[in-house]
């Protein structure tokens, strides 16, 4: 591992609560979070609304990378040279009717003080009417490494989470492409892909009330990123299985919203977003992810900003054999 | 945020947060609910349900029941599920909200008071694995949030079966009888996962068997799934499912 990928002091984040959990400095401050993109050597996330955070040494965060366009939990990642920002129109479920547009959208920069910090015109490439059975908020960007395809997941807890596939040249929905279930009773699901697997993370539970946020990360797996997407149990995420990741530990609550970051080879980061119940405001976790091998886990103890410590990885862990 | 649930379904007085769900905080306060009315001027249970008929029913493929009397929901506001303590559940499921509603096997279309509320047994069949509560609430212009729901049905057994095991799914917290006792309650803010709770073992009688139980929520997506594992954990399909 290279020293100068670390970024910053790394968070983790003990699965089975006894870790300590310390949060981002500066004002990490950010409502349902997209995924880090990092771009011209700084570190960038949107939220909702113009919520958007960005941090020069991935430690620090300070607001200010609004993205045009409003609504709620975008995701963002790197094409090329390009970055393409997915974000829905509306706030779904509870809050009002469940029509939902998601939206796509291109960008040259993620630096809002850049001449090209411009996007481009949204497309819509997935929605929801009246009460079908599905909220279309909440995406998560995945491209697939083996073969470049690009896949979106999205949905909430009102009926299914779905997959769609987009075109990574265009951002848009591939013609005739149709939306397929996944999984149910989840939200802000996020994919990714590592050593043959696809990974579907979700976040269950009851967001957003304090101390009483029951809001906690699970995830399933499958060989196809078509599903169907099963825990270490053999649960299907489509009868509401999924294997814990994070939950409520120590002075923080109702953790959501996971995203990753490939800061080198062996070094991940997991970005989710909890509520301390000290503070009112939603707050930044890093979660560091380490694996050699086919071994992964999510690790306990203080990495400092030094150099990255090597312990021994956990089967109850994200990822398992 | 909070939002007034609307009357358009039911009266009813408590506030009931609109953040539960993780919504975009740029989600408006007011409700949506008489929106969501006028889009929504017809509705229905299919696809989630038939009417249940008097035809042979054994559980599906995978063992699950889906045959049900449904009670329409009685009102039972709670602005979150992390009240589902243990201790709250037993008091609120011991109350009798309506006469004999731990003893009756009610008729389809059957009316009881539950307090000032006049509400209907309806002889239902689930078209899904799972019985999902909020349709059958929504679809009726019911309440659908701050809730509660009794399900009742009669497992017909070809034989005396010993160590079985009934296993639930529901959303959110829910108690299971089988025959007059305690089976299984799920208790906490649940979401509905297959097998997520299993009994003690049981004994299915020869001949009729009754199951029923009570599901609680708050805001949230009420719904349910039971079946019947043998004693190698495998689902029992050998039944008939009736609501006599």
């Amino acid at each position: 591992m290279k020293k100068n990928k670390i970024v910053g002091a790394a968070v983790l984040l003990s699965v089975l609560s006894t870790g300590t959990v310390i949060a981002q400095v500066g004002k990490p401050f950010i409502h349902d979070p997209s995924t880090i993109v990092e771009c011209e050597g700084k570190y960038y996330t949107f939220g909702t609304g113009g919520g958007g955070l960005i941090s020069e040494d991935g430690w620090t965060w300070n607001s200010g990378a609004v993205r045009p366009g409003g609504g709620a939990a975008p995701d963002a990642m790197k094409i090329g040279d390009r970055y393409l920002v997915v974000y829905g129109s509306t706030g779904g479920g509870l809050g009002g009717g469940h029509d939902g547009k998601l939206n796509t959208m291109w960008t040259k920069t993620l630096d809002p003080k850049s001449p090209n910090f411009k996007f481009t015109v949204p497309n819509v490439v997935a929605s929801s009417e009246n009460m079908e059975d599905c909220d279309a908020i909440d995406p998560g960007l995945l491209l697939d490494p083996t073969d470049g395809r690009l896949w979106m997941s999205y949905g909430t807890y009102f009926g299914f989470i779905r997959l769609v596939e987009l075109d990574p040249k265009t951002g848009k929905r591939i013609e005739g492409n149709k939306a397929i279930n996944i999984g149910i009773d989840c939200e802000a699901t996020d994919l990714m892909y590592q050593d043959g697997w696809y990974y579907l993370l979700g976040t269950h539970g009851t967001c957003c009330d304090g101390a009483n946020s029951t809001y906690n990360i699970v995830v399933g797996r499958s060989r196809k990123v078509t599903g169907p997407y099963l825990d270490n149990m053999g649960r299907d995420m489509l009868e509401g299985g999924g294997k814990m990741v994070l939950a409520a530990s120590g002075r923080v609550t109702g953790p959501g919203h996971f995203g990753r970051i490939i800061l080198a080879d062996g070094v991940q980061k997991c970005l989710a977003i909890t509520k301390p119940i000290w503070i009112k405001a939603d707050v930044a976790y890093w979660v560091s992810v380490h694996y050699s091998g086919k071994t992964v886990g999510l690790l306990p103890g203080i990495i400092s900003k030094k150099e990255l410590m090597r312990l021994n990885p956990r089967e109850e862990g994200m990822l398992w054999n | 945020m909070n939002i007034k649930h609307k009357t358009l379904l039911l009266a009813v007085s408590s506030a009931i947060l609109v953040e539960m769900g993780s919504q975009s905080c740029s989600v408006t306060s007011q409700s949506k609910i008489s929106y969501v009315a006028k889009r929504d001027t017809t509705r229905s249970i299919a696809p989630y349900f038939t009417p249940a008929t008097i035809k042979k029913k054994t559980p599906d493929a995978k063992g699950f029941i889906q045959r049900w009397l449904l009670l329409e929901p009685i009102s039972k506001p709670n602005r979150g599920n992390t009240v589902f303590t243990d201790s709250y559940l037993r008091a609120a499921f011991a109350t009798e909200y309506f006469p004999n509603q731990f003893t009756t096997l009610p008729k389809d279309g059957e009316k009881v008071k539950a307090g000032e509320q006049l509400v209907t047994w309806h002889a239902l069949e689930s078209t899904n694995y799972n019985v999902k509560l909020f349709r059958f609430a929504y679809e009726t212009r019911k309440q659908y949030y701050g809730v509660i729901f009794w399900a009742v049905t009669v497992v017909n057994s070809p034989e005396e079966m010993k160590n079985v095991r009934m296993a639930v799914g529901s959303n959110s917290a829910s108690m299971w009888w089988l025959n007059g006792k305690e089976a299984v309650l799920l208790s906490g803010d649940r979401r509905m996962v297959v097998d997520d709770c299993v009994s003690p073992r049981l004994t299915l009688n020869k001949g009729k068997n009754i199951i029923r139980g009570v599901v609680i929520n708050g805001p949230g997506m009420s719904d349910f799934c039971v079946r019947l594992l043998d004693e190698n954990g495998e689902p029992i399909k050998n039944l008939t499912i009736t609501c006599e």
